[in-house]
């Protein structure tokens, strides 16, 4: 090998590792070079077969919390209620979301979900959606579909620091400050991010004998977020850390009829991850190690919750390239410890889970296959697999598919939960699910077909004694179509750029082993048949305008079908001004453009039309 | 020019598509004015807890369901976990739990009248037609209360602590008796007597473990308890005492009897009609007279169904839950178990009234 493709290839796997490895970023670099092998992250083999997408990061940079960002863009469904907000990729559950940062799953292990709302968005390089079953990557629950929150290193910022001021509506103030040391060897960031909001907006109580307007109360909420990003790259060697400490306070809102038993929660976390990777010509060895503590606790004028966890993530990854061929091999051993009041001891378990995944390249043809056995020792999880290919049936047109296996294990409180009222189950199965769909890709239209059929699906019901207990009660199909629509045109010197989403889900109960269960053949409550978000971005001079529009079809809020929430259309307008000094900027969001009066989750307010301002310096 | 052009394209584009995703408003429903809830049951249906979605069911003796219907007629929900209902004079008070209140409602017409605050609610009884009896958890707390209640003036005149979760509430013989059900895995064991004179508690009677319902016949107080079963750290059976009905003198206040039911089943609702107590145990609902000193009971009807029990016109009314996000069902059947009417009704129904 010469020195020339030497010096290239470096400088690819620099960028592929430490640029935000974006699809259309890879693709160009493919092109320019297509004759190297091409060393990229495993997680990334989820585009062969269906597909990934970053999320703009105007909309990363000026929402609240993920559960903001999801909810007004693209094709899930977000559900927030009280102080927690899940999300529904593909009609599927809560619990089939995985949520990872920087590879590291982020779930609860407590409930298995992802409470999006404590999240922030704007102290990450990127947000990624993966649509689709991915469990042979990631693991327990990404049935539905994975969200990942990146830290990548950008080298080509044309600064160092960035000092953010936000202010809005309903007591909302937020500081964040970013600065970042640069050099050839190592590159040392940091974000620092406060805010808090009292939330207390009006809204019309139209459940009361007159709909009298009231004010949201209780239901402040602040965050804290420190992470710091270090990288060191020596000839072939890359090694760094990264360290999140999130802390998160609210007072928990209740629905407009409810008693509220004034509810606070905590949750507070340090997340650490460390890597040391080693490159050769054909191979290399990524080695890992996280440590994740969660604290959180749950006071109300009755209940008393704690909950604490810690949580070893370590890897081995192995990638060897072969001609046309790529290979990957890895061991993930996991140690999770979870103390809650509500357990009657330390619950303790290990987890091992080892893969190989495969890329063949042959043409115009990108296959890949994995396999991942994962052993647990209070479930079996049966062999995983995925498989998938892109066909470039012509330069304008893409065909692609993709068949899993996935899971989702049972949560902690799933097995040993046991007071109020509620006992956990230590027979539970994992759910099960298989996964297909397909996708044709012509020039920047999309359009996928996907049918997830899940089984053993958890459910809490009230046994004989009235204890509520989980059991593996429902078979639950869940099929449809999204169609994906990018638009971008220059003229004179305005730049349109136009994204456009629809899903269309049908979700349904094929099985129950509930008698006389109403609830067969019914589409699930709170998964919208329909779908569609609408950005639109202009550019022109100094001004930048984004229009955010997203329709949320009608949800049913039971399982039989017996009663349901009207669809809602909000639309959210970002204008953005570049100033003349020091690249600074000023942002103003306006949300619920149209002060349309809503509810996500029956009985619960949402804010009509308010604004935020955000001020943003540049050095 | 031309950016303008472009620019008034794009406005219209964003019209457009604002337009075509408006949503329609469609006409609020009629208001049905003339509706009587005479002659029937109602029944509550809890919802689901924070959901906001209990709702009223009435079944009319001619067989005719109509469900959400203090909703119809008033335009605005009950709220959140309907838990019960009773019937004074002329009046519904619908114990609404979880929304923290009592909603006072004309029964004939289910016309809103007003409401009573009370912190968590669980059952009401009258012990005349000015002054009625509320149980209420406190929020879950160790102590709850049973607060007096002036029905003139929709007032709290006295509030009474009492154990951990008062459930069911009976008037008998100048006493209120008042089941302390406590939360699972803390069995309760006792019922609270208050006097009504004084508005004291005057005796605490203990039963077997998990008092549930209670019924009345004449001088006696029949209390069933769903007894207990004991789980080890993994959550295996290590004990299972049988469910029971106690026997009580409502005037000498002392236990009369302890009749032990089968074992291996759990009993849930206890109905008195003609001399007869019905109740459930497991799947089966069961009879036995009030005057058997031991376990006399005849299976009358086996079926599919998890909620309350009760007699009404000669018939027994069980409801089911599937689950608490779909709607329940109530089966009607003769007294002696043949299935005459399924009825679907609101969610997770729980209690009858009439």
């Amino acid at each position: 090998m010469s020195s020339g493709i030497k010096i290239i290839l470096m400088k690819r796997i620099i960028i592929l590792l430490f640029f935000c490895p974006c699809f259309v970023m890879a693709q160009d670099i493919l092109i320019q070079v297509p004759e190297v092998n091409f060393i990229e992250k495993r997680s990334n083999l989820h585009q062969i077969g269906s597909k990934q997408w970053t999320i703009d990061s105007v909309l990363t940079k000026n929402s609240y919390s993920l559960s903001n960002l999801l909810r007004q863009f693209g094709p899930i469904y977000v559900k927030e209620y009280g102080a927690l907000s899940s999300s529904f990729f593909r009609g599927s559950t809560a619990s089939h979301t995985q949520l990872l940062w920087n590879g590291i799953p982020l779930n609860s292990l407590s409930t298995g979900q992802a409470d999006l709302s404590i999240f922030p968005t704007n102290i990450f390089s990127d947000v990624k959606l993966n649509a689709g079953g991915n469990s042979t990557l990631f693991g327990s629950g990404a049935i539905g579909g994975s969200i990942e929150l990146n830290n990548t290193i950008e080298t080509n910022l044309k600064y160092d620091g960035i000092i953010n001021y936000t202010s809005g509506d309903f007591g909302l103030i937020s500081k964040s400050f970013f600065y970042q040391i640069n050099n050839n060897k190592s590159n040392l960031n940091f974000h620092f991010s406060k805010s808090e909001s009292e939330n207390d907006f009006e809204y019309i109580n139209t459940g009361l004998p007159e709909n009298t307007v009231e004010i949201q109360e209780h239901a402040y909420k602040s965050s804290f977020q420190y992470l710091m990003n270090y990288t060191r790259r020596k000839d072939k060697f890359s090694s760094g850390f990264n360290l999140w400490v999130s802390n998160n306070f609210r007072e928990v809102p209740v629905g407009m009829l409810s008693s509220n038993p004034m509810a606070v929660q905590w949750d507070d976390a340090i997340r650490t991850k460390f890597f040391f990777n080693r490159y050769l010509t054909n191979y290399s060895l990524k080695l890992t190690h996280a440590f994740l503590t969660e604290n959180f606790e749950y006071q109300s004028n009755t209940i008393s919750s704690h909950l604490h966890t810690k949580y070893h993530f370590s890897s081995l990854n192995i990638n060897r390239n072969f001609k046309k061929l790529v290979t990957y091999f890895g061991l993930n051993f996991q140690n999770r410890s979870v103390y809650s009041n509500y357990y009657s001891e330390i619950a303790n378990e290990n987890l091992l889970a080892c893969f190989i995944s495969l890329k063949h390249q042959l043409n115009r043809f990108t296959t890949t296959a994995s396999l991942r056995k994962e052993i647990h020792p209070v479930y079996s999880v049966p062999l995983l697999y995925s498989y998938g290919h892109n066909f470039s049936v012509s330069s304008n047109l893409i065909w692609k598919l993709q068949i899993s296996k996935n899971f989702r294990a049972p949560s902690f409180n799933d097995l040993y939960w046991l007071g109020d009222g509620a006992m956990g189950n230590t027979d539970l199965l994992p759910e099960l699910a298989l996964n297909s769909e397909t996708t044709l890709e012509y020039k920047r239209v999309s359009f996928t077909l996907f049918s997830n059929m899940v089984d053993n699906m958890i459910y809490w019901q009230p046994n004989s004694e009235s204890v509520w207990v989980p059991q593996n009660l429902k078979q639950v199909w869940s099929r449809g179509s999204e169609l994906k629509y990018n638009y971008k045109n220059e003229i004179d010197k305005v730049n349109l750029i136009s994204q456009f989403s629809y899903a269309y889900t049908i979700s349904k109960i094929n099985n129950s082993d509930i008698e006389n269960d109403n609830s067969f053949d019914k589409q699930l409550a709170y998964v919208p048949i329909h779908k569609a978000s609408c950005l639109i971005n202009l550019d022109f001079n100094k001004w930048k305008f984004s229009l955010i529009n997203s329709l949320n079809g009608k949800v049913f809020t039971t399982s039989d079908e017996s009663s349901d929430l009207a669809s809602y259309f909000i639309s959210d307008l970002i204008i953005n001004y570049q100033l003349n000094f020091h690249s600074a900027s000023i942002d103003i969001k306006i949300n619920n453009l149209l002060n349309k009066s809503y509810q996500v989750y029956e009985w619960f307010p949402m804010p009509g039309r308010h604004l935020i301002t955000s001020f943003n310096f540049k050095f | 020019m031309k950016t303008s052009k472009t620019i008034n394209k794009l406005i219209i584009f964003f019209i457009t598509f604002t337009l075509v995703s408006c949503t329609k408003d469609y006409p609020e429903p009629l208001i049905p004015i003339s509706e009587k809830y005479d002659d029937g049951i109602f029944v509550t249906c809890e919802g689901n807890f924070n959901s906001a979605n209990g709702s009223l069911s009435f079944i009319s003796d001619d067989g005719v369901v109509e469900n959400n219907i203090f909703n119809s007629v008033n335009g605005f929900p009950l709220g959140d976990i309907v838990q019960s209902i009773t019937i004074i004079d002329t009046t519904a008070y619908i114990v609404v739990n979880n929304s923290g209140k009592v909603v006072v409602a004309d029964a004939g017409t289910m016309e809103y009248i007003s409401e009573i605050s009370v912190t968590t609610p669980d059952h009401m009884t009258a012990i005349s037609n000015d002054v009625a009896y509320v149980s209420d958890w406190n929020d879950f707390s160790e102590n709850g209360f049973v607060h007096v209640i002036d029905l003139k003036s929709n007032e709290i005149t006295n509030s009474i602590q009492v154990g951990h979760q008062p459930g069911e509430i009976l008037y008998s013989n100048g006493y209120v008796f008042v089941i302390e059900s406590g939360v699972w895995p803390d069995a309760g064991n006792s019922i609270s007597v208050i006097n009504v004179e004084s508005e004291t508690i005057v005796e605490n009677i203990i039963v077997a473990a998990n008092p549930i319902n209670m019924a009345l016949n004449e001088n006696i107080l029949w209390v069933l308890s769903k007894g207990e079963t004991g789980y080890d750290e993994n959550f295996q059976e290590i004990s299972v005492t049988p469910g029971s009905l106690t026997s009580i003198n409502t005037t000498s206040l002392q236990v009369d009897n302890v009749i032990e039911l089968h074992e291996g089943k759990i009993p849930r609702s206890l109905v008195c009609n003609d001399n007869l107590l019905y109740f459930r145990n497991g799947q089966s609902i069961f009879s036995q007279s009030v005057d058997a000193s031991e376990l006399n009971a005849i299976e009358i009807i086996t079926g599919n169904f998890n909620n309350e029990i009760i007699c009404y016109d000669d018939h027994i009314y069980s409801a089911y839950v599937p689950s608490y996000d779909q709607s329940g069902e109530v089966y009607k059947f003769s007294t002696n178990g043949v299935l005459e009417n399924t009825f679907q009704v609101g969610i997770a129904p729980g209690n009858f009234g009439f």
